[in-house]
């Protein structure tokens, strides 16, 4: 039994925001309803993150790669189970890494490009993804 | 015929018959020389071996085989005894032995004789003879005395070969001379060429073919060379045994190196001289005194001892040895029949006829002289009594010469002599052929008289002739004569008419004969005896020789009495003055003399004559009686007429017999006198001899001797040389601590004159430090024979010498004295002292800088630590290969380690790697960094390098990467807060003012923040209180604020928000309440639940009550609630009008 809430393809696509800083949790979760999305979060932990998505399916995901408790790749393997698609927002230098890891994937450096960010949210959540 | 003879060597495989040839060398003092020049020539591969009879003093080794050895290419050595001859080696004689030969073996005999009188090199030719016959040469070279001559004789009797050295060239010819004057020599040559005469003379012998086909032709000649020899010698060899004649005919042929028998003939008709030399080849025989010693003791037993017992005082024993040759053999029954009658005390007249046809060999029998050799075969007993000592020879005593007539006599040509008591004649008959045999046996019986005796040779018998005689002693060869009637021998060989006359006797042979032919027939004697005229041979002093003719008239005794008188003492009165006065006159002039009208008184009458005194050459003198009247009987009163005149004659004559008595009694005083300086002189000769032979053994001695001083002269410059040249200082001390030798580098040590050699070393000045330890160490040499090494120095202590003491040995190992060698070591010493210090400052520096060396040799791929390199690997055990420093290392680094190390080695690259050490503790790794270098020596190369431990450079590295990437990302982070909070206060700002203001007042905070950060005390954790403080700080003054609480850690996580959030509670306060316009009072207490959680309460107590305008949520309170929400926490407001609480409730971060 599915337990996982279904996307409502009709309603405005929703975007879960991982960042532990906040004053870059605020400008995320600004600019991603900005750009026409509803924002899950933002989340500072893994922790509350994956409670996040146990409880609403989102359909795209932007990832700082370290978070308070831990980096942020549980969720990331979670998510790419369930075939949504995510971009990694980091100040590190190993996205390629990362990328590489989550195919589909896509890196943005920080600090943020907002154009950069809105394109690959609007690919990740028009482009199929495989499951 | 004759170009089959002239081929030396006519057929490849007659080489294999070559028969080996036995030279015996004889030599004695000065013999080294002339050996060293002889065998200095000999060819090692010629079929001739050597063997060398030296006189050597028995007391002395010889050193005569090393000495010869050096000299010749042959191989030489001293005989131990039982050697087999083998070609090409020289065999030397030890000392203290004879050697003899026997089927080629040599054998070591004891001397019988005592020192002086051995024979050892006539012993040794004499079985060398007999053992090898025609094969055998022996050599004469240098030496006194004799020795040699008889062994010569029968090595020549044997058909052998005789070389004798040229005694211009001896050093002593004694030997030499003595060999030449057997007359039997065949070459006299320098010693050098000795050896050539040899092969020259063998060339012939030594293929038996041609040896066989010159023989052959020797036959066909024979007859010629027989009657070229008969006709100029006068006697005639063809009834010889034609063997003996075949095989000396061709030693001549040989001697003379010609090719065949018709060349020799042509030669000998050519030269009378080798005629001579034929004829006395032919006649060699061996005789010595005594030869076969048991058989003359028996003749002596058997014949001689009666004969002498059974003679009257006048009997006349009659005694011939025909074949006399030299005289031993008659002078050895003589000497017998001397004895004989010395023992029986008889006096016995004793008559021995020796005869020979050799003129030359019955003159040395004459002169009876023998080498003092020869002494040896005389019976003890007799040597005394008849010989006497002269000048290394001896000579038989006159009065047995006395007994001997020796004359030249053919047996088969001339008349025999009759009445012989015992006929000896030994080894003479092997020679003749069975015809010459049959003849003189007849001869042989028709002398001697019945019951006579006759002696022959070991080999010889009667043969068919036993009806002639009988044996008396078979194995002794006495033989008696049977008493059937003798035969005159009518057939005596005679001259064939129209022959040549008998060669004239050379003049010298003419004045030795003492004696005239009276035997010459029975006519003769008839004549004589008849109708000559009563005749004497007298000597000069008037002794009657002989007589002849009726002397009665003449003389008071009978003719025929052999006994020595004188002619003047019995002549008849009348004849005596007479006699007296010729004889004077005759011996005073030598001319005829005649003394006419004499007058012979007797008691029977008186006889007229005329007395002729005639001159012989020979010294005697011939008186001949010539009657002149008939014998007038004498009448009585004649005695009365003579009387007077008588008694004056008697008177005188009285007193000359008186006078004579007393003459005669001193002359026998003198002669005793003269006898026993004789025999004291003989005494002195036989020392002389002795002191000769040892004289010549010192001088072999001196020779051998001298011989190894050359050499050791030699040794001596080298070592003068090496002493001279060296550099080494060196000094050599004898057993006293006395200098024997230095070499001149030891001057600058112990300044050595030349005379301080046999100074004590103790007494000599010495530069160096200590020398007295120096010189307790060379005495402790000395004492234990062990060698010491230490080292000294001078006493600046400027130059250092390595000492090695070594014990000096003498031959026997004995210990005496010691060697010093210094080597000097000061340049080493400094160099060692400087490399010292190098090593200390290397070492210093290694031990500072923590750096282990390490060497690594490729080709065993061992590898060498030192202490550093151990204490940095820190590997139990240490690390003695390759692989050990591989297993050293993590696994991870081992590839590239090898790698390296490979390069290092093949490729010549430096060596420069780190790695991690395997098996330390996770955390605790430890690295090393490994350099190094190819090394290249002389014969191998090998990897030299240092390692050192880089653990802490390595973790500084990692912590600076670590922090520089947490700056990175937190500068990133930065940049992404405040582009974040510029565009969030973008979409609230009313105005640019404000926008900036916003934006400044908090990225001020955030500044404050990481500050706070920065100044974190080193020790202490950053609190809740101090972000309060810090939010609280631009606002110092503003009114009255209490802060707190217990106290609580603040996590960097949550340091930001905490700065945040309390910045907009501040600013909010400054803007609205107590910090800004309104009075009041601020209180930020909190509080920490039991779970953990923080309530903080930020309360404004106004003064008076105010209204403060909440307005509608804008960017202030979204960045509280958002930093409310990353502390997992919640902020409640309660606005009143007198205060203003604000509550944060959150949970602090646990880890930092």
């Amino acid at each position: 039994m599915n337990l996982k809430p279904k996307s409502d393809p009709t309603g405005p696509r929703r975007v879960l925001v991982c960042e532990d800083e906040p004053v870059v949790a605020l400008d995320l979760k600004f600019l991603v309803e900005g750009f026409g999305y509803e924002v899950i979060g933002p989340y500072g932990s893994v922790e509350q993150a994956l409670e996040a998505i146990d409880a609403v399916r989102p359909d795209s995901a932007v990832l700082d790669v370290r978070l308070r408790d831990g980096e942020v790749f549980p969720v990331a393997d979670k998510l790419k189970d369930l075939g949504i698609g995510m971009v990694f927002h980091s100040g590190h230098a190993y996205e390629e890494e990362i990328c590489a890891n989550y195919p589909g994937s896509a890196c943005c450096q920080k600090p943020i490009v907002t154009w950069r960010l809105e394109e690959e949210l609007k690919r990740l959540t028009t482009e199929p993804h495989p499951v | 015929m004759r170009d089959e003879t002239k081929t030396p060597r006519p057929e490849a495989g007659a080489e294999d018959q070559q028969k080996l040839c036995i030279v015996g060398i004889g030599a004695s003092a000065g013999g080294l020389e002339a050996i060293r020049e002889m065998l200095s020539e000999a060819d090692p591969e010629a079929n001739l071996a050597y063997v060398v009879i030296q006189h050597l003093d028995p007391n002395h080794e010889s050193l005569l085989a090393e000495l010869l050895g050096r000299q010749t290419p042959l191989s030489v050595r001293q005989v131990a005894g039982g050697e087999s001859i083998e070609a090409g080696n020289v065999y030397i004689i030890p000392p203290g032995y004879g050697l003899s030969v026997r089927d080629g073996v040599l054998d070591l005999t004891e001397f019988a004789q005592p020192r002086g009188l051995r024979r050892p090199i006539d012993d040794f030719f004499e079985s060398l003879a007999i053992d090898q016959g025609r094969f055998a040469a022996c050599v004469i070279l240098s030496g006194t005395g004799a020795d040699g001559s008889a062994g010569l004789r029968a090595i020549k009797e044997h058909g052998g070969l005789c070389i004798v050295q040229d005694p211009q060239t001896a050093k002593y010819d004694g030997m030499p001379t003595s060999a030449q004057g057997t007359g039997l020599v065949d070459f006299v040559r320098a010693p050098d060429a000795i050896i050539e005469a040899i092969t020259q003379f063998y060339a012939h012998s030594l293929v038996d073919t041609v040896d066989e086909k010159l023989a052959r032709t020797v036959e066909d000649c024979l007859s010629d060379i027989s009657g070229v020899v008969r006709n100029f010698v006068g006697h005639d060899f063809s009834g010889y045994k034609q063997s003996t004649l075949v095989r000396r005919i061709q030693r001549r042929i040989q001697v003379l190196d010609l090719s065949d028998a018709s060349q020799y003939l042509q030669h000998i008709r050519s030269d009378p001289e080798e005629c001579e030399i034929l004829f006395r080849e032919l006649l060699i025989n061996v005789t010595r005194f005594f030869r076969d010693s048991e058989h003359f003791a028996a003749l002596r037993e058997n014949t001689i001892r009666p004969l002498v017992r059974n003679t009257g005082n006048e009997d006349e024993i009659r005694v011939w040895v025909p074949g006399c040759s030299s005289g031993e053999e008659a002078y050895s029954i003589a000497m017998m029949f001397a004895d004989e009658v010395r023992l029986q005390r008889r006096s016995a007249n004793i008559q021995i006829f020796a005869t020979d046809i050799d003129e030359q060999m019955l003159r040395l029998a004459r002169d009876a002289v023998y080498p003092q050799a020869a002494l040896a075969d005389i019976p003890e007993g007799m040597r005394d009594l008849y010989t006497i000592a002269r000048d290394g020879k001896f000579q038989i005593s006159a009065k047995i010469r006395d007994m001997i007539r020796f004359s030249v006599h053919s047996i088969v040509r001339d008349p025999p002599f009759s009445n012989i008591d015992l006929l000896s004649c030994r080894n003479l008959l092997i020679y003749f052929g069975d015809q010459l045999q049959a003849t003189a046996l007849p001869i042989f019986h028709y002398s001697i008289k019945p019951g006579g005796t006759l002696f022959l040779g070991p080999s010889e018998t009667v043969g068919r002739y036993d009806h002639l005689f009988h044996a008396a002693d078979a194995s002794s060869r006495i033989f008696q004569r049977n008493n059937g009637r003798p035969e005159y021998p009518l057939h005596l060989r005679g001259r064939s008419p129209g022959e040549h006359a008998p060669r004239p006797r050379p003049e010298r042979d003419q004045e030795r004969s003492t004696r005239v032919e009276w035997n010459d027939g029975s006519g003769m004697q008839r004549i004589l005896e008849q109708y000559a005229p009563p005749t004497l041979l007298v000597t000069s002093k008037g002794e009657i020789l002989k007589s002849t003719g009726k002397l009665g008239k003449y003389l008071e005794t009978s003719p025929g009495q052999t006994e020595r008188r004188s002619a003047q003492s019995i002549a008849r009165p009348g004849a005596r003055e007479a006699v007296s006065a010729i004889i004077r006159q005759v011996s005073a002039r030598t001319k005829r003399t005649i003394s006419r009208d004499l007058t012979a008184q007797s008691e029977f009458g008186r006889q007229a004559f005329d007395l002729i005194a005639d001159p012989l050459p020979d010294g005697t003198i011939l008186l001949v009686f010539r009657d002149r009247d008939r014998f007038e009987a004498t009448e009585d009163d004649d005695i009365d007429e003579l009387a007077p005149s008588d008694s004056h004659v008697q008177s005188l004559e009285d007193e000359l017999r008186s006078t004579r008595q007393r003459l005669h009694t001193t002359v026998e005083e003198l002669e005793t006198a003269n006898e026993e300086l004789k025999s004291s002189n003989e005494e002195m000769m036989s020392m002389n001899e002795e002191l000769q032979s040892t004289n010549e053994e010192l001088s072999t001695v001196n020779d051998e001797l001298k011989g190894k001083v050359d050499e050791l002269s030699v040794a001596n410059a080298d070592l003068s040389n090496f002493f001279a040249s060296t550099a080494l200082p060196l000094v050599v001390v004898d057993a006293d601590m006395a200098i024997r030798n230095f070499t001149d580098a030891i001057q600058s040590i112990y300044p050595f004159r030349g005379t301080d050699r046999g100074r004590p070393l103790t007494e000599v000045t010495s530069t160096l430090r200590r020398n007295d330890e120096v010189l307790e160490a060379t005495q402790e040499v000395m004492s234990s024979g062990d060698v010491r090494h230490m080292r000294v120095s001078d006493r600046s202590e400027d130059r250092t010498w390595s000492l090695v003491i070594t014990p000096y040995r003498k031959r026997d190992g004995q210990l005496d004295g010691a060697t010093l060698v210094f080597s000097e070591v000061t340049s080493a010493l400094r160099l060692e002292e400087a490399l010292r210090h190098e090593g200390e400052r290397l070492r210093l520096a290694l031990d500072v800088s923590e750096l282990g060396v390490w060497e690594l040799a490729p080709e065993t791929r061992t590898l060498r630590l030192d202490d550093g390199a151990d204490a940095v690997m820190g590997i139990e055990g240490g690390i003695d290969t390759l692989d050990d420093l591989l297993n050293a290392v993590n696994e991870a680094d081992r590839a590239a380690l090898s790698q390296a190390l490979h390069d290092v080695e093949k490729e010549d690259k430096p060596l420069d790697i780190t790695c991690t050490l395997a098996g330390g503790a996770a955390g605790r790794m430890r690295s090393v960094q490994i350099v190094g270098r190819k090394v290249e020596g002389e014969r191998t190369s090998r990897v030299l390098g240092v390692l050192f431990d880089v653990t802490e450079e390595q973790e500084a590295k990692r912590v600076r990467e670590m922090m520089l990437r947490e700056m990175n990302h937190r500068v990133k982070n930065m940049f992404s807060i405040i582009s974040g909070m510029v565009r969030i206060a973008g979409r609230k700002a009313d105005n640019v003012e404000d926008l900036v203001e916003g934006i400044v007042s908090r990225v001020n905070a955030l500044a404050r923040s990481h500050h706070m950060t920065q100044r974190a005390p080193s020790s202490g954790q950053l609190t809740l209180e101090d972000a309060i403080r810090a939010a609280l700080e631009p606002y110092e003054g503003k009114g009255d604020a209490k802060i707190e609480g217990p106290e609580v850690p603040a996590g960097s996580e949550d340091l930001t928000a905490l700065s945040l959030l309390m910045h907009e509670w501040a600013t909010n306060a400054a803007k609205y309440g107590v910090l800004g316009p309104a009075d009041g009072r601020l209180d930020v207490t909190w509080t920490q639940e039991d779970d953990g959680r923080v309530k903080l309460t930020w309360n404004e107590t106004y003064a008076e009550p105010i209204e403060r305008s909440e307005g509608p949520s804008g960017f202030g309170s979204t960045l509280v609630e958002l930093s409310a929400a990353q502390l997992r926490g919640s902020v409640t407001v309660d606005a009143q009008p007198h205060e203003r609480r604000t509550t944060l409730t959150y949970e602090p971060q646990a880890e930092i």
